[in-house]
């Protein structure tokens, strides 16, 4: 879609007409996907955020001013979705105790390449595991940072947090990150 | 000498400002210490499963009975709301067209086109021939389905390339989506109607491309189908089809729109 095809169907869309609103979904679904996935860290809840998010968007769409760039926009609803999902996450941790919902997925791949594919799992793991220890913020800011490469300023804004807190939310998850992997870099 | 910091290191590792850069140059122990971290940071990778071209229209049929209630084109066009005076004299008018042109119908056509002939018009109209409208929806089911396979073809193909196999199958595709497009007018169908004009008015351009297509050829028709999210459109219109016809009434629905 070119730049004043998006104006027309964000026009369109904004004033109710449900043809040009689909036409967003599929025309950004699979980046707020890929986003979704890396904030959240498994399909299930990447996928209910992606549905959630393009729902708050619809509902907001009023609200959308058109100078603005709508895949920022809907950036920002995916983190405060995937925000929201990773804080009812939590909660659930909390109260259930348990620590298995919160292992992420681990891609099972067709073809084995023995002890490279052992380490990367075995990081995966590691990384996983650590990233379910950390509270949302850190875990959002870590992966904007890291995976989406945005700028600890973008991450501030973003979040809607100082820029030193969103720097110090980064520097806490590599800690942790780091400690989680630390026995991997002893072996020979 | 003060050494660089973790977080200094960190903070360079992702060309974020830092201050440490100058240092950790011309120091051993903290450029050890850098590597070391971007070793580790380099490992921690998460490649998202990938989804295709179809997700959005998946996302799409998930939310879409969520979305708060508004008025929309489709939506209208869907409704018995569209108001029963207005299809009385859509189908009069259909009628006296298809009257008027059937003897122009091509012969070759698929069986279902008799519908277009005056009393299947008539017999339609009455919206009493559950079967008629059934087949009448297979056929463009059918249709959409086979348009889908050439917007795709065109879609995908590497360019420049021989576009005649595509053009051929277009062509037959034009030449049974005016038909299609009466008999959807005729079963009181206008968005499906709408939808079948703009994939003929797209399969027309293709048909119409020299047969060696340019790479500028080939982006242009692209493009137009493309601004007119003419695929997922398609998509659209075969999810719902087909969710229609496996169901006992294959009438349209009459809450929740399919697109809005």
């Amino acid at each position: 879609m070119g730049l004043g095809d998006v104006a027309a169907v964000l026009a369109k869309a904004s004033g109710g007409d449900g043809e040009a609103f689909a036409l967003l979904v599929n025309s950004h679904a699979r980046t707020a996907f890929r986003l979704a996935y890396r904030l959240t860290g498994n399909e299930r809840d990447a996928e209910d955020v992606v549905q959630e998010s393009f729902i708050r968007a619809y509902r907001q769409l009023s609200r959308f001013e058109a100078r603005s760039n709508f895949a920022t926009w809907l950036h920002r609803i995916v983190v405060n979705c995937a925000m929201d999902s990773l804080r009812g996450r939590q909660v659930r941790r909390e109260r259930l105790a348990d620590p298995v919902e919160d292992m992420p997925d681990v891609a099972a791949s067709d073809c084995p390449s023995p002890e490279r594919l052992a380490m990367s799992d075995e990081i995966r793991r590691r990384v996983d595991a650590s990233m379910a220890e950390l509270t949302p913020q850190e875990r959002v800011a870590f992966a904007l940072r890291h995976y989406e490469g945005r700028s600890i300023d973008e991450i501030g804004r973003t979040l809607g947090v100082q820029t030193s807190a969103a720097k110090h939310a980064v520097f806490r998850a590599v800690k942790k990150i780091r400690v989680a992997l630390e026995p991997l870099r002893s072996t020979p | 000498m003060t050494h660089c910091s973790d977080d200094e290191l960190l903070l360079e590792y992702y060309g974020e400002e830092s201050g440490s850069t100058t240092h950790r140059l011309v120091c051993a122990e903290c450029t050890a210490r850098y590597r070391a971290l971007k070793q580790m940071l380099d490992d921690v990778t998460l490649e998202p499963p990938e989804r295709d071209d179809r997700y959005g229209l998946e996302v799409w049929q998930a939310i879409r009975h969520r979305l708060p209630a508004r008025e929309s084109r489709w939506h209208a066009m869907l409704t018995p709301r569209w108001g029963l005076a207005a299809a009385a004299a859509l189908l009069l008018a259909v009628g006296f067209t298809a009257g008027r042109l059937w003897p122009r119908v091509d012969p070759t056509a698929p069986p279902s086109m008799a519908l277009s002939t005056p009393n299947a018009v008539a017999v339609s109209a009455t919206a009493d021939d559950e079967a008629r409208r059934r087949v009448v929806l297979l056929t463009i089911n059918d249709h959409f389905d086979r348009s889908d396979g050439v917007l795709a073809e065109v879609m995908n193909a590497g360019s420049p390339r021989d576009l005649s196999a595509e053009q051929q199958r277009a062509a037959d595709l034009v030449a049974a989506s005016r038909l299609y497009r009466r008999n959807a007018v005729v079963i009181n169908e206008p968005a499906m109607a709408a939808v079948l004009e703009e994939v003929e008015r797209v399969l027309l351009d293709i048909v119409h491309q020299p047969p060696q297509a340019t790479a500028a050829d080939l982006d242009a028709i692209r493009r137009r189908i493309d601004a007119a999210g003419l695929l997922f459109k398609v998509r659209v219109m075969t999810n719902e089809l087909q969710h229609r016809l496996e169901q006992p009434s294959s009438a349209p629905p009459t809450s929740t729109s399919t697109i809005g």
